[in-house]
């Protein structure tokens, strides 16, 4: 599956008083959702390759991670700073590249992320409330 | 290395091609060992044919140049008791300052160990570290340079003591900008001084200045790792004027460079054995060179280790008849052994955890099958947050899911999940993820103090054991601060150095040397001392754990034992200073198990052992092996030996 080219489903749809027809529709990849390793933010992300959103990274291509953070606790905390990294926990490294981070009200972006050899690698958001550094991590998996 | 066989008697015939010889076979020739020391962590050469070795244990002892025989021995300082000396350097009459750290002293000795008078008495020392005679400046003066570890200030002083400069650590920057704290320190000629970054694997060669005009930094180098130009805990380091030599503590060697920080060679070879010796260097902490030694009737260089975990330190003959064209440095040769653990352990649910200092990884065992099982590894060396730094102390939470490490260099805690323990126990690599973090200097703690101690209270409250202070951190699951406050110590130069909660919830605080017990209830937001015992067959206290019916077990590093203190004020002994099953090398921390068994990290013989709750030996173990039939130090070092066994030094070469 070509990871860039949008995600195609062919759908029912019903269209007027009882009549079928079917379409073509273009389903972009959704934002996907973790909680953070303690459970103290929502951190939903999604990636974005040459600004267009793709469902994985292309291997030794520059892309770019979308975060919006969203605090489960109460009363609410605001990230006053994140750090974005990525690591193959497999092989012992991580990135050969540090990506450009801009923290906004929604949440924020990694900019410049490059995974350069195919396999799983391990996503970490560390987010810093300005008390603890909480961890939010997924794979993605790159074969 | 040369393969070679023997025909006959004088008659050799090379069977493989010459290898390139290795750089220990051509950096330094060992001449003698002297052992009988507490901790020799520093040591000075003068011409005279005398070196002086600093014991931490509060020694300061003499020994000859020729074959390392006791001179002399002194614990005092005028009519004052030395406590920790730390570094010794030598004056250009052959005279010695000797850094006591914990007093905060530099002392003057003459050569014959006589004490003459306090050094730079009017200057305030927080904890004076490393010492360096030379002359730097133009035109060139004679001037005493000093590291404070309390500051991470180089002091810049004149012959009689004046200050000249106090060279603060934003000098220190790598290359990356992030700042270096300075460890060791020595005069590397023309002018220049060189220091050693332990913590941040790196060496410096700067000049000091003139007035009050920047330091300059000529050359920058290292990083972490056992190849050439890379450190691992960089600790000493001395220059005959030539070269730079640096004692790189868990890479187990002695590295030489130029001031540039090229063409590196190694002293020694890494010990893998414990007790391993003639040549072998085992976590050294300093060296010392000098040419032109008196030794016996004749006059040549000089250069000895000390290796404070081999209780010993070794003299050798630096020098090369003709610099090598290619050098193939010498890495540490495992064969298999690699239970260097630390001085920390916990124990939670059927989980034990034991730390190695060299890899910065914390191990995990399973103790649900009876004997430990290695299940997994957490972390490893940086700085990122899912790295660590040091790990200074330990405590598992949650039944053994979860588990909060003290990371002294990257200054934060860190708190791990490990997944629950499976049907069916395997090696599981990725067992743990990082939860999160929390840095020092958001603990509300006095600035630069690190975290010596952790305990597991009620609903996982963890307490934390701040080393300044001292004071007691009460953290929530979720490592947020639900209260910080100081503890009364006692008016002595202990410093804390663990705690633990005992069954009826009353707190003891550790306290090193002079070994005292301190208990603690809390009362309200504050913690009020219930009980002090000092505790005068213990050594060295390292390790705390409380034990049912509020007896109190404490591990004496320097005894090689642990100590238990029952609550009539008696105390028992468990262990004795060896190589045995039963006996103890340096013995680092200890815990206990959920049947009251004693759990003691026996880190100078790389393993761990199992005791009774009455003290009897169970079982040793370690990475990859477990037995149960305790083994004589005969049987223990015959085993040591039989894939690889020390190398013999020639007697003619012992001198």
């Amino acid at each position: 599956m070509n990871p860039i080219a949008p995600r195609v489903a062919i759908a029912l749809v019903l269209c007027g008083a009882g009549s079928l027809a079917l379409q073509r529709v273009d389903a972009k990849p959704p934002w996907k959702e973790v909680t953070s390793n303690d459970g103290s933010w929502r951190v939903k992300w999604r990636l974005l390759v040459d600004q267009r959103e793709v469902e994985l990274p292309v291997p030794r291509r520059r892309f770019t991670i979308e975060l919006k953070l969203e605090s489960t606790c109460t009363p609410p905390q605001t990230p006053r700073l994140i750090v974005v990294d990525a690591q193959m926990p497999e092989h012992g490294h991580g990135m050969n590249v540090a990506p450009t981070i801009l923290l906004d009200e929604q949440g924020g972006r990694a900019d410049g992320m490059l995974f350069h050899m195919t396999g799983r690698w391990e996503v970490d958001v560390d987010i810093d409330d300005g008390c603890t550094v909480e961890r939010a991590q997924w794979n993605i998996g790159m074969y | 290395m040369t393969l070679s066989l023997v025909v006959a008697a004088g008659t050799t015939v090379q069977s493989v091609p010459q290898a390139i010889p290795s750089s220990s076979e051509l950096a330094g020739k060992f001449l003698w060992q002297r052992g009988g020391f507490e901790s020799p962590v520093a040591c000075a050469i003068v011409p005279a044919g005398v070196v002086a070795v600093a014991d931490s244990s509060g020694e300061f002892v003499g020994v000859s140049a020729l074959d390392g025989s006791i001179l002399w021995r002194t614990k005092s300082a005028g009519d004052e008791k030395l406590v920790e000396p730390s570094a010794v350097a030598a004056l250009p009459d052959g005279s010695f300052l000797l850094c006591d750290r914990r007093r905060g002293r530099v002392e003057h000795y003459a050569t014959s160990g006589a004490w003459i008078k306090r050094f730079a008495a009017d200057t305030f020392f927080g904890r004076p570290g490393s010492i360096a005679v030379g002359t730097a400046g133009v035109p060139p003066l004679a001037c005493v340079a000093i590291v404070d570890d309390a500051s991470g200030e180089i002091v810049i002083c004149s012959e009689t003591g004046e200050v000249i400069r106090r060279i603060g650590r934003e000098t220190f920057k790598k290359k990356d900008g992030s700042i270096c704290t300075p460890s060791g320190i020595a005069f590397a000629g023309f002018g220049r001084l060189v220091a050693t970054a332990a913590e941040q694997n790196h060496v410096f060669v700067f000049e000091p200045p003139q007035g009050s005009d920047p330091v300059r930094v000529l050359q920058v180098w290292g990083g972490r790792g056992p190849f050439p130009g890379l450190f691992n805990h960089p600790l000493g380091v001395a220059s005959d004027g030539n070269w730079i030599f640096v004692a790189d503590q868990y890479n187990h060697r002695i590295s030489r460079q130029d001031a540039r920080g090229q063409g590196q060679l190694a002293y020694g070879q890494h010990a893998v054995r414990p007790r391993e010796g003639e040549g072998a260097v085992h976590y050294p902490t300093a060296i010392a060179v000098c040419r032109d030694v008196s030794i016996g009737s004749s006059k040549r260089s000089l250069a000895v280790v000390c290796e404070p975990f081999e209780r010993r330190i070794q003299a050798f003959e630096p020098g090369l008849d003709a610099e090598p064209v290619d050098i193939r440095l010498v890495l540490p040769k495992l064969d298999g052994v690699q239970s260097h653990f630390g001085d920390s352990v916990a124990r939670e649910g059927q989980r034990l955890f034991m730390h190695d200092p060299e890899s910065c990884s914390i191990v995990v065992f399973d103790l649900s099958k009876g004997q430990p099982l290695h299940v997994s590894n957490v972390g490893s060396a940086g700085a990122k947050p899912h790295e660590f730094g040091s790990i200074d102390a330990m405590v598992g939470l949650a039944g053994g899911t979860r588990l909060l490490v003290a990371d002294g260099i990257n200054r934060r805690l860190a708190l791990w999940e490990l997944t629950p323990p499976p049907k069916e126990i395997i090696f599981e690599p990725f067992m743990a993820r990082l939860v999160k973090t929390r840095p020092y200097d958001r603990l509300g703690l006095p600035a630069g103090t690190k975290i010596v101690g952790l305990a597991r209270g009620p609903n996982d409250l963890v307490l934390a054991l701040s080393e300044e202070g001292p004071s007691i951190v009460t953290l929530d699951s979720s490592l947020r601060t639900e209260t910080a406050a100081p503890i009364s110590a006692p008016d002595t130069t202990a410093r804390p150095c663990s705690i633990a909660i005992g069954q009826s919830g009353v707190v003891g605080v550790l306290f090193d040397r002079p070994a005292i017990l301190c208990l603690y209830v809390r009362e309200g937001l504050s913690w009020r001392s219930t009980e002090t015992r000092t505790l005068a067959d213990v050594a060295c206290a390292n390790g705390l754990v409380a034990m049912p019916n509020d007896e109190w077990l404490v591990v004496d590093s320097w005894g090689d034992s642990v100590t238990r203190l029952n609550s009539e004020g008696t105390a028992s002994r468990t262990g004795s200073r060896g190589v045995a099953d039963g006996q103890l090398w340096l013995p680092g921390a200890a815990t206990i198990g959920s049947g009251g068994e004693i759990y003691v990290v026996d880190g100078g013989n790389h393993r761990a052992q199992r005791f009774s709750s009455s003290g009897d030996w169970e079982m040793t173990f370690s990475l990859g092996r477990t037995y149960t039939r305790a083994r004589t130090a005969d049987e223990v070092l015959r085993i040591r030996k039989k894939t690889d066994g020390p190398v013999a030094i020639p007697e003619d070469s012992k001198q």
